[in-house]
């Protein structure tokens, strides 16, 4: 039981300090932004400091500027032309070793929206039920892990993406001018620390991944992945950098950001309606290695998908997409109007929140799965039953 | 009306209610006092539409608020896909056991998930119009539904499915019927006759092809 009195006082010191650090906030916002401006020219000073900071610290998660300017802003001329958007989102159960049976579940959800058709969107989930050995248990014998699972969630998301694309394009007759864009919800990239990058199944998953991409890019889709309220401070990180003088870049002063604790969702709330920022690309190692070495490396920029002006109704969201795709200013900005129109009355892509809503597993639906699996298991002359733990947790649960 | 249209599934089942659900397309969403029939494994049942409810949820409030996102394909997709389904409440009202068919209410419920179809003209005509009039004392009796309106409704469906000249005919042996039913509450009596009244009027234009 949660005693809400004796956390009263937590709260109340809670929201004080969260009213002085944006206060704090919004002082320094006003300064970062000006220096943004002040150094906007990309340069190869600018690209030297980069490259120190790189050196000095592998693990340095900046932005590498993609634009010519820092303080870039774009929005695309004319209407948007009809698009096709398909979006893929997944959940799980976990596996859960108090529970009836060793076993986890991946649920995947897609829609593929035709603007302009006037059709009802196509839909359909993918629910796959993982429990023989090999699927539970890691190359050490241990049970797999939350991420072992959502690794292989992102597979499966990024698996099914690809298969949609093919067969879209294949349902336009294989017709080049028509836009698809695929949409994942959260990066692109894969987010992996630097010692599970040296694992050889960790490499395999990159692989996959970027495989999976290489086969967007065959279907002439445009693979997006789109991060509702980032908390990214990529180009802040860089602003940091470019403001030390050469002698003062070291693993520390580079790690030690005059920006602590803020956001780049921040630095460009002042974008307007359907306006974006300059194009980057993450300073990542998976990106340099992995994602770059194969073609795909991947590029980002803020984007504002509010309908009303002002700072105060921005919606800053982050916009992940290949190389290739931000390379094609024209096609860019096609797929900036697609993205924008389908956040229209939502202010975040409908595709997305539809295909969250396919893939959720609910309380309830979980609650259905177990007693259908429980009596299954019965039918097999076993006897289901949770831990005592579990049990004992569900009765005083209510 | 089609053959075997197929309407949906049963949600939910009492012996003299079952409830179905069916999608927001427009043309698959039954008529108040339409005839449906649920089939079941040891005999179908038949009902009387009396109830109608189309579920909404907090995203298809947000996208009705925000009027300029409401794009065909969004529509489509709330009508067609997404699981917010159509309730629809039918009166149990008759059943059929082999070749017996028999007004009144069922032995069993449908069960859940069984699927519910609108009724042909000849199964209304043979469940309800040669059938009797035992559905009507049914209607009458129940507590939820709008009895007069949906007696006015139902009588005026199976008035359709008579064989040609035989509308009026019926119509007036039905207000016949309730006139005995309803011998205690004229009030009653009265809602359901001024609305037949009409009916046989739109019967007798509709004869001399007016």
């Amino acid at each position: 039981m949660l005693e809400l009195r004796k956390l009263l006082a937590h709260v109340e010191a809670m929201s004080r300090e969260m009213a002085a650090r944006q206060r704090d906030f919004a002082s320094r916002i006003t300064e970062a932004r000006e220096k943004l401006a002040a150094l906007a020219q990309v340069d190869e000073v600018m690209q030297a400091k980069i490259e120190q900071a790189l050196s000095v610290d592998p693990t340095w998660r900046g932005a590498q500027p993609v634009s010519a300017r820092l303080d870039e802003r774009h929005q695309p001329d004319g209407d948007a032309t009809p698009a096709t958007l398909i979006a893929v989102d997944g959940s799980q159960i976990y596996p859960d070793r108090h529970g009836l049976a060793l076993y986890y579940l991946i649920n995947i959800g897609s829609i593929i929206l035709r603007q302009g058709t006037g059709e009802a969107p196509q839909t359909d989930t993918q629910p796959t039920l993982y429990f023989l050995e090999e699927d539970i248990y890691n190359d050490g014998g241990d049970l797999v892990t939350a991420g072992d699972v959502n690794a292989r969630r992102e597979q499966a998301e990024l698996k099914m993406l690809a298969e949609l694309a093919r067969e879209e394009r294949g349902y336009w007759g294989g017709d080049l001018d028509r836009l698809i864009v695929a949409m994942t919800d959260g990066p692109l990239l894969i987010w992996m620390g630097e010692t599970d990058m040296k694992d050889p199944a960790a490499k395999a998953h990159i692989q996959t991944y970027i495989a999976q991409l290489q086969a967007i890019q065959q279907s002439a889709a445009i693979p997006i992945g789109y991060v509702d309220r980032p908390r990214s401070a990529n180009v802040l990180r860089l602003l940091h950098v470019i403001q030390l003088d050469p002698t003062e870049i070291s693993k520390e002063r580079v790690r030690q950001t005059c920006y602590q604790g803020m956001t780049d969702r921040l630095l460009f709330q002042d974008l307007k309606p359907n306006q974006r920022s300059a194009i980057f690309a993450a300073t990542t190692r998976i990106n340099r290695e992995f994602f770059r070495a194969a073609g795909q490396e991947i590029h980002f920029f803020y984007l504002n998908v509010a309908q009303k002006k002002g700072e105060e109704h921005a919606r800053i969201v982050r916009v992940d997409a290949p190389a290739w795709v931000t390379g094609q200013p024209s096609l860019l900005d096609r797929v900036q109007q697609a993205i924008y129109e389908d956040c229209r009355g939502t202010e975040h892509p409908y595709v997305l929140a539809r295909a969250h809503e396919l893939a959720v597993v609910t309380y309830a639906e979980r609650r259905d799965f177990e007693q259908t699996l429980a009596a299954a298991l019965i039918r097999q002359d076993l006897t289901p039953e949770p831990s005592r733990k579990a049990w004992l947790k569900w009765l005083m649960s209510g | 009306m089609t053959d075997a249209q197929l309407l949906g599934r049963v949600l939910r089942s009492a012996t003299g209610v079952f409830t179905f659900g069916c999608t927001q397309n427009e043309e698959n969403i039954p008529q108040f006092g339409q005839p449906v029939r649920a089939a079941g494994a040891d005999g179908d049942v038949y009902g009387l539409v009396y109830e109608i409810i189309i579920q909404d949820d907090p995203f298809v409030r947000q996208i009705v608020a925000a009027s300029d996102s409401l794009t065909p394909e969004r529509i489509e997709d709330m009508r067609q896909r997404r699981q917010v389904p159509v309730e629809v409440s039918a009166l149990a009202v008759a059943y059929r056991r082999g070749e017996l068919v028999r007004q009144g209410v069922p032995p069993r419920p449908p069960a859940a998930l069984r699927r519910v179809f609108a009724c042909n003209r000849g199964e209304v005509d043979e469940v309800l119009g040669r059938g009797g009039f035992q559905f009507m004392r049914i209607a009458l009796n129940h507590a939820q539904c709008p009895a007069e309106d949906l007696l006015v409704a139902s009588l005026g469906w199976v008035a359709q499915c008579r064989p040609p000249g035989q509308e009026q005919p019926y119509l007036v042996e039905a207000g016949r019927e309730l006139t005995r039913l309803l011998a205690h509450d004229p009030l009653r009596l009265d809602a359901i006759l001024r609305g037949l009244a009409d009916l046989t009027a739109e019967a007798q234009a509709a004869s001399r092809g007016w």
